[in-house]
């Protein structure tokens, strides 16, 4: 054992943490090299401190803080659950929910629903037809570029 | 005696979680003190380490369904300090100037163990000097080292509040022993 495994050593050994051969061989070491007795006992003596260490208290107004907060906490609680059982934003949101499945039942179940899709196939329709004649007005045109007046006023 | 001190801590905070507002309150009483002293190392500042407290007690309050009864609560409160007072520590650096006096210089609690005067005295000059040692040593260590010596936790309750494997933890409770035991080598010299 080397004097750094030694250092690393010495508070399983106050502790008592070792496994028999490592003991053996830390106070083996220390049999050996007894200017090294008292680093141990000095890192014995400072936990000794530590744990007989007085402690700090809080203050006497924490209890009274602390109720205030919690008191506080409660009334924003109260304050939140004050329609039938829920609080205002959840009951906002449950609301809305309720507004929107109903919106959606009334739209999905509503009888001229069918029509609907018809009057865009109408539509549709319209618009190609309306398209077409373009297309016809269009060749006429050219028709008239091509041959002057003379297509347009025979027509 | 009051039948709720027979009760474990864990067995206090499930009858918190089931309603039992007398349960909460014995915890704030067996804790403010311990979280106190855990997290007043962080911030050298009994003002500031207060507030850290109220925060953590507070959580305990509203975020109490969050225990789940496979640690032991000590692990959980702790850990929730320590969450507290790094979130604190990161919002406002304050510089270390408190010590552990009050401001007419004498230590906020002596405690009530039967000792001589003589050695009352002397062990209170070893403990302030060590408070001022342990300012001194890296964070690492000494929170580990606090947890250990003062908190007198498990090194597995500290490495779960840390988050830290266990020979990590051993490693620095031993290095900051023995920092601190070298420091006090000197002062006593």
């Amino acid at each position: 054992m080397d004097y750094n495994k030694f250092q690393d050593r010495i508070s399983d050994w106050i502790e008592n943490t070792m496994d028999i051969r490592d003991r053996k061989e830390f106070e083996k070491f220390l049999a050996e090299n007894p200017e090294y007795q008292s680093e141990v006992d000095l890192v014995r003596n400072t936990i000794d401190i530590m744990k007989a260490a007085p402690s700090l208290s809080t203050t006497k107004d924490f209890d009274k803080k602390l109720q205030d907060r919690i008191n506080l906490l409660r009334n924003n609680d109260k304050s939140q659950t004050d329609i039938l059982g829920f609080s205002k934003q959840n009951f906002a949101f449950l609301t809305l929910s309720l507004l929107c499945i109903f919106m959606l039942s009334v739209y999905l179940l509503q009888p001229s629903q069918s029509n609907y899709f018809v009057v865009d196939e109408d539509v549709d329709s319209q618009e190609l037809n309306s398209d077409e004649e373009d297309k016809k007005l269009k060749e006429v045109e050219l028709l008239n570029d091509v041959n002057g007046s003379f297509v347009s006023d025979k027509d | 005696m009051n039948e709720k001190f027979k009760f474990s801590d864990e067995k206090l905070i499930l009858r918190f979680q089931e309603g039992d507002i007398n349960a909460y309150n014995e915890l704030v009483k067996r804790y403010k003190d311990r979280l106190l002293n855990f997290v007043f190392r962080y911030f050298n500042n009994l003002e500031q380490a207060e507030d850290v407290v109220q925060d953590t007690l507070i959580k305990l309050y509203t975020h109490a369904n969050y225990y789940k009864n496979v640690a032991k609560f000590s692990t959980w409160i702790f850990t929730i300090a320590k969450n507290n007072a790094l979130t604190e520590l990161r919002k406002n650096k304050r510089k270390r100037t408190d010590s552990l006096h009050t401001d007419d210089g004498r230590f906020l609690d002596i405690g009530s163990k039967e000792e001589s005067l003589e050695s009352r005295v002397q062990n209170e000059i070893a403990v302030d000097q060590l408070n001022k040692f342990l300012d001194e040593i890296p964070e690492n260590f000494r929170i580990a080292v606090v947890l250990r010596d003062f908190q007198e936790l498990s090194y597995e309750e500290i490495s779960k509040i840390l988050e830290i494997p266990i020979g990590t933890i051993k490693s620095r409770i031993n290095r900051g022993r023995i920092q601190l035991a070298e420091k006090m080598k000197h002062f006593k010299e």
